[in-house]
């Protein structure tokens, strides 16, 4: 039967996936729906933006992903950390030409970009100059300097980082720079309980954290990229998105709404959720996980209260609209 | 959230039951008020509380939500609007048309009231207070356009809206401020609110009862007798047509209306013996024998058994059937100077209803109205009374004509020797004597012992009090006169006789006959006032015939004499303006000939050819002489006879056995005979067939089904309506109220019978959030899956999320369902009802699912941006 075939293949890609997370999880503890968030950025081949105070595990998180896909082979990915300062220069990300005594010619030095996944920390700390120069580099895909280009890695995920509250010495990212980041993840605190058990075994999660294993290959994560472009999405599903992304540039609260992009990332982000949840079609639930996350941050709202609640209204008008539907 | 959503169910079916009900109830009530004095509303009150109950109702529960009044009410203004276009342009027959208009705007207007008032109820917090004092000052008009007001009446109009306005000002604001209420909120509040009712009632009756005579005074001096410009003489009825009041009120002032349409027109063969001078027989209505101080109205009374009252009803009577009644006759005619007047009245405005008659009637027969003058006339009786000659009551007018001023002349001398009141029964003289011994009343005691000084027989004592209103003054000029506008007294509580006798000095008739009355009962005379009409000989064009305007409504005094019976005596003073006919007097209709014979009948066969009928006879009427419950068959000769179904005229042909007709002869062949004992004897003496002139139809199933028709609307008392009204409110209340039941049923019927497992899923999904929503397990901000997952199954043990995926990938993948996903779909909603109703008590099932509010909750689509103004 033709049905059972994608099933069969998400069964085995959603216990990978499941793997990936529970390995994650004995670092980072109570964070699920950030974990499924980033992996989601992962598998629908973004980049992701965490945004939180200082000490919540956001790095962490970053290295634990690293840690459990990249490895020491060659057929491993790479993983880079940069912190980013107000003194970083675009070539300590790009790489540099640097003069071959040897054979008398320049020679490009590769810069950190050239990995697999890369942790950009405090990224609104650097420069204009420097961030510009990443977030581009996230979007082409590839690295010009001078009269040559240098392709980046096929699989290239950014996890930038930034703290909301040290505003003195920062440069707060444009709008038109955000729209880079698929997602924007606000980390949270955790809650008590785990945070008690957090307190506890602190000794442990730093054991595991040294010790993480890797657990997938390069070559499954770009599998799961593969077979998250192949989940089903159904049309009442891309009606919502077209209505939800309409809605935000109609609505009185929104000054600037979320542009046509946006909705393909969005709609790339279900799919991604979608196969995360071990699914091979797209439901409201879906919607429900990673709609703020996708566009929160792409909007530009007139004020705070509209900032806080206007999202929220419109996609749960949209649930409803989905709830109450009958597909058939 | 569970809990609040429950109160404000609660809340809702708390204020239906405390504030709807009670508004309902007494817009019904100044609905019943004001019908009995704006015909406008057509005895439709009951029809118009509905419509207004109604509208409240909806608008109560639709402003529930969030809709904003102005625009949903321009909507419904439109809605019905465009109905009333509609009906316009397609409502068949202009009479139709206008009824259903009528009908239809009466409906639009109360239920716009209604709907106002039930938003007003939801929405406004000092709308109670507004609405009361509308309903006050309904109250208010419906009191001031009260005739007679006594304090019973005011009491009546003024209670229960006043009690409703503290009530409904008081149960608003109660159930307002009942912000936190649980399970006992109904016991507490209707607890709370009988005691508020008991205190309310004791503390109104308690100042009612303090206040009575106050109030009685207040009552007194404003109400009195009726407004300026109402005629106090006659009532218009319903149909238009007039008659006389039951009750004759000595008002501020008597609006005698100049309509120049005649009443009717009377045909009276009467004179004065030896004279072609008509003698003034006074046309008689009612009698009025007793005095209320109180309203100051001359009142009837049937309590007394011989009062000579002959009323009865000739709309109600056969078509020259006969009513005799003589058994209430005793003082009425004495044996001296007796004679019988017969008189026919052919009524044009006067009630059929009504009976006049010369004083005293004990004979009445409906005539027919000859068909020229069907038009004009609308029915017709004949009468007979009894008389004396010496009743002649131009006591006061016309008495300087010379032949008049003879006759009373010897009717006076007549009258002197007339016995005294030593024989009559002392009952009798107590009844006509009574007199009300109120303090105020005191100075005509005393003006009737100074007329009566000196005087030793009646007629002098009432010649006394003739000469007492004729006097004049010093300058000659008369004392007495006559007004329609005697004005009332400063004083509020005098008497307005003892301020017409003594003060005003003016007055109209009821002002006259009723001091008359009181001076001559002072004196120990018997005598009681009458009303009716007044005859003037206005031409002598045709003789005979006399025609009556409103403005000839009359009271005046009957005075009684041993040996002589009841004599009239009016001593109302000329009236220079009045007597005067506003039209010349019209052409009075062709008498029909007199029957000899009338039988009802019923028709046994009919020979069309030889026109002869075989009739079977219930009852006759020979001469005059009545036979009643006969049994004869006879033949009849209908050769001549002209044959009437209602006003038209028919062949033979249209004469079929089982018909009830009545036979009408006026053959010379009849006339030879003299009434015998009994029918048959006087039959057998007919000549065979009996020649018949006229045939009318009686439709008597028709006057039964008329009956029948009637009879329900008539008697069916106040409660009926409320009941009836409360009916339809419940059957309102329980349709409404099962419909989430309905709807529940619905979802399961067509889970069960879809053969589509999509379908199936379908359908389930929908009867289970259907339940769960009725039942109010919350579902917040999750999505369903999450709703399943974290909510119903961790609370009630399901296997609701396990069904939710699968129905969520019926629902949005691409994929077929497999066997094991349709074994989920079949197996998942029975045992997940049952666990899930396992949780719930079965009453608390049965509330919940009466829930409205939830259930519309179910469908709405979230509200649209709320915060649009950001």
């Amino acid at each position: 039967m033709i049905d059972t075939m994608p099933n069969e293949s998400v069964i085995t890609f959603s216990q990978k996936i499941e793997k990936l997370i529970t390995n994650m999880e004995l670092v980072i503890q109570g964070k699920r729906p950030q974990i499924k968030q980033v992996i989601t950025c992962l598998l629908a081949k973004g980049h992701i933006l965490m945004e939180d105070n200082p000490g919540t595990g956001k790095t962490v998180l970053a290295r634990t992903l690293a840690g459990s896909i990249a490895g020491e082979g060659s057929a491993d990915a790479i993983f880079k950390r940069i912190q980013f300062t107000p003194d970083l220069l675009p070539m300590d990300l790009l790489g540099t030409h640097v003069f071959d005594d040897v054979r008398k010619e320049f020679i490009f030095k590769k810069g950190p970009l050239f990995c697999n996944i890369l942790l950009a920390d405090e990224i609104n700390r650097a420069s204009p100059k420097v961030q510009s120069a990443l977030l581009e580099c996230m979007a082409e895909h590839q690295i010009t300097m001078g009269e040559n280009t240098y392709a980046l890695e096929k699989l290239f995920f950014a996890i930038a980082t930034q703290n909301p509250i040290e505003m003195e010495g920062t440069y707060p990212l444009p709008s038109a720079q955000l729209d880079r980041f698929f997602m924007k993840v606000y980390f949270g605190y955790v809650e008590e309980e785990t945070e008690i058990a957090i307190y506890k075994s602190y000794i442990q999660i730093q054991q595991h954290l040294e010790k993480i294993k890797q657990v997938l290959s390069m070559q499954d994560i770009l599998d799961l990229q593969e077979e998250a472009e192949l989940v089903f999405v159904h049309d009442e599903i891309i009606q919502s998105v077209s209505n939800l992304v309409r809605a935000t540039r109609a609505h009185e609260g929104i000054s600037v709404g979320a542009s046509t992009r946006s909705g393909i990332t969005f709609i790339k982000c279900l799919k991604a959720n979608a196969l995360v949840n071990g699914r091979s079609f797209v439901i409201e639930d879906d919607m429900q996980e990673i709609a703020v996350a996708v566009l929160d941050h792409r909007l530009v709202y007139k004020n705070k209260e509209a900032r806080q609640t206007v999202l929220k209204q419109l996609l749960s008008r949209e649930m409803d609209r989905l709830s109450k539907l009958k597909l058939h | 959230m569970k809990t609040i959503k429950h109160i404000s169910s609660l809340r809702f079916l708390a204020q239906i039951v405390f504030l709807l009900l009670p508004t309902s109830l007494i817009v019904f009530f100044a609905l019943w008020n004001s019908n009995q004095y704006f015909s406008v509303l057509q005895e439709q009150w009951k029809t118009l509380g509905i419509y207004f109950s109604v509208g409240m109702l909806l608008a109560f529960f639709i402003y529930q939500f969030r809709l904003r009044f102005i625009p949903s009410f321009c909507v419904l203004i439109f809605l019905l609007f465009s109905g009333y276009k509609i009906l316009d342009n397609y409502a068949i027959g202009e009479f139709d048309s206008f009824f259903i208009t009528i009908q239809y705007l009466s409906f639009a207007y109360l239920f716009c009231v209604g709907w106002v008032c039930g938003w007003g109820l939801q929405r406004i917090r000092f709308f109670p207070i507004l609405l009361s004092s509308v309903l006050l000052l309904i109250c208010i008009i419906i009191i001031s356009k009260t005739g007679l007001l006594t304090v019973s009446k005011l009491l009546q109009y003024l209670t229960p809206v006043v009690l409703y306005s503290v009530y409904i000002v008081y149960t608003t604001e109660a159930l307002r401020n009942k912000e936190k209420a649980d399970r006992r909120f109904w016991y507490l509040f209707t607890g709370r609110l009988i005691l508020f009712c008991a205190l309310l009632g004791m503390l109104f009756g308690g100042i009612v009862y303090l206040l009575y005579p106050e109030i009685q005074d207040r009552v007194e001096e404003y109400g009195g007798q009726g407004k300026e410009g109402e005629n106090q003489m006659l009532q218009t009825k319903k149909d238009g047509t007039v008659e006389n009041k039951e009750s004759m009120g000595l008002g501020s002032s008597n609006n005698r209306n100049k309509n120049p349409e005649p009443l009717f027109c009377a045909h009276i063969e009467n004179y004065l013996p030896g004279t072609e001078i008509p003698n003034p027989l006074y046309l008689t209505s009612f009698h009025f024998t007793k005095y209320d101080s109180l309203t100051e109205t001359f009142e009837r009374d049937t309590n007394f058994v011989y009062n000579d009252e002959f009323v009865p009803d000739p709309s109600k009577l056969l078509l020259y059937s006969t009513y005799v009644d003589s058994s209430k006759m005793k003082y009425a005619f004495g044996a001296k100077n007796k004679r019988t007047v017969e008189v026919e009245i052919y009524k044009k405005r006067l009630s059929k209803t009504a009976f006049i008659a010369p004083s005293t009637a004990f004979f009445v027969q409906p005539i027919t109205v000859e068909k020229a003058y069907q038009k004009e006339f609308s029915s017709a009786y004949r009468s007979k009374s009894y008389v004396s000659d010496l009743n002649s009551a131009y006591f006061i007018y016309n008495s300087e004509d010379p032949a008049i001023r003879h006759f009373q002349e010897q009717r006076f001398e007549v009258l002197r020797k007339a016995k005294g009141y030593e024989d009559i029964d002392q009952r009798f003289m107590q009844y006509y004597t009574q007199f009300p011994s109120d303090g105020k009343y005191a100075p005509i005691k005393l003006l009737a012992d100074s007329i009566a000084m000196h005087k030793q027989s009646t007629i002098d004592k009432i010649l006394g009090v003739r000469d007492y209103f004729l006097q004049r003054n010093a300058l000659g000029e008369k004392v007495f006169a006559y007004s329609d506008n005697p004005g009332i007294p400063g004083l509020p509580s005098a008497s307005k006789l003892t301020y017409f006798l003594f003060e005003s000095k003016k007055g109209y008739c009821a002002y006259y006959a009723g001091a008359t009355v009181f001076l001559l009962r002072s004196m120990h005379i018997p005598c009681r006032v009458v009303t009716g009409f007044l005859t003037v000989d206005r031409s002598d064009k045709n003789k005979g015939w006399y025609w009556f305007y409103e403005d000839q409504s009359h009271g005046w005094v009957q005075v009684y004499f041993p040996e002589y019976g009841w004599i009239d005596f009016d001593t109302t003073v000329g009236n220079d303006d009045a007597q005067q006919s506003p039209t010349p007097d019209g052409t009075p209709p062709l008498q029909p000939p007199k029957p000899l014979l009338a039988m009802s009948a019923k028709i046994i066969s009919v020979d069309t050819l030889r026109k002869l009928a075989e009739i079977h006879m219930q009852h006759m009427l020979y001469k005059d002489v009545e036979y009643t419950q006969l049994d004869e068959n006879i033949s009849v000769d209908v050769q001549v006879a002209t044959i009437w179904k209602d006003s038209l005229q028919v062949p033979i042909q249209s004469l079929h056995k089982g018909d009830d007709v009545m036979l009408v002869s006026f053959a010379e062949k009849l006339k030879s005979f003299k009434p015998e004992k009994t029918a048959k004897e006087l039959l057998s003496k007919f000549p065979t067939p009996v020649p018949i002139d006229e045939v009318y139809f009686l439709d008597l199933k028709k006057e039964e089904k008329k009956k029948a028709l009637e009879k329900p609307t008539i008697e069916r008392p106040f409660t009926y309506y409320i009941r009836t009204a409360f009916g339809v409110l419940l059957l309102l209340f329980i349709c409404i109220f099962t419909i989430p039941f309905w709807t529940f049923t619905y979802f399961k019927y067509r889970m069960k019978s879809s053969k589509d497992s999509k379908q199936k899923a379908y359908y389930a999904y929908k009867a289970a959030t259907f339940l769960l929503h009725q039942l109010q397990v919350a579902r917040l901000q999750t999505t369903p899956l999450q709703y399943a997952q974290q909510i119903v199954d961790r609370r009630f043990g399901t296997q609701y999320s396990a069904f939710m995926i699968v129905f969520l990938k019926a629902k949005y993948a691409n994929q077929l369902l497999n066997e094991a996903d349709k074994q989920v779909i079949h197996s998942f909603y029975a045992p997940f009802q049952k666990k899930v109703k396992f949780h719930f008590k079965p009453f608390t099932r049965f509330v919940k699912f009466l829930n409205l509010n939830t259930f519309i909750h179910y469908f709405l689509l979230p509200p649209p941006e709320q915060n649009s103004k950001l």
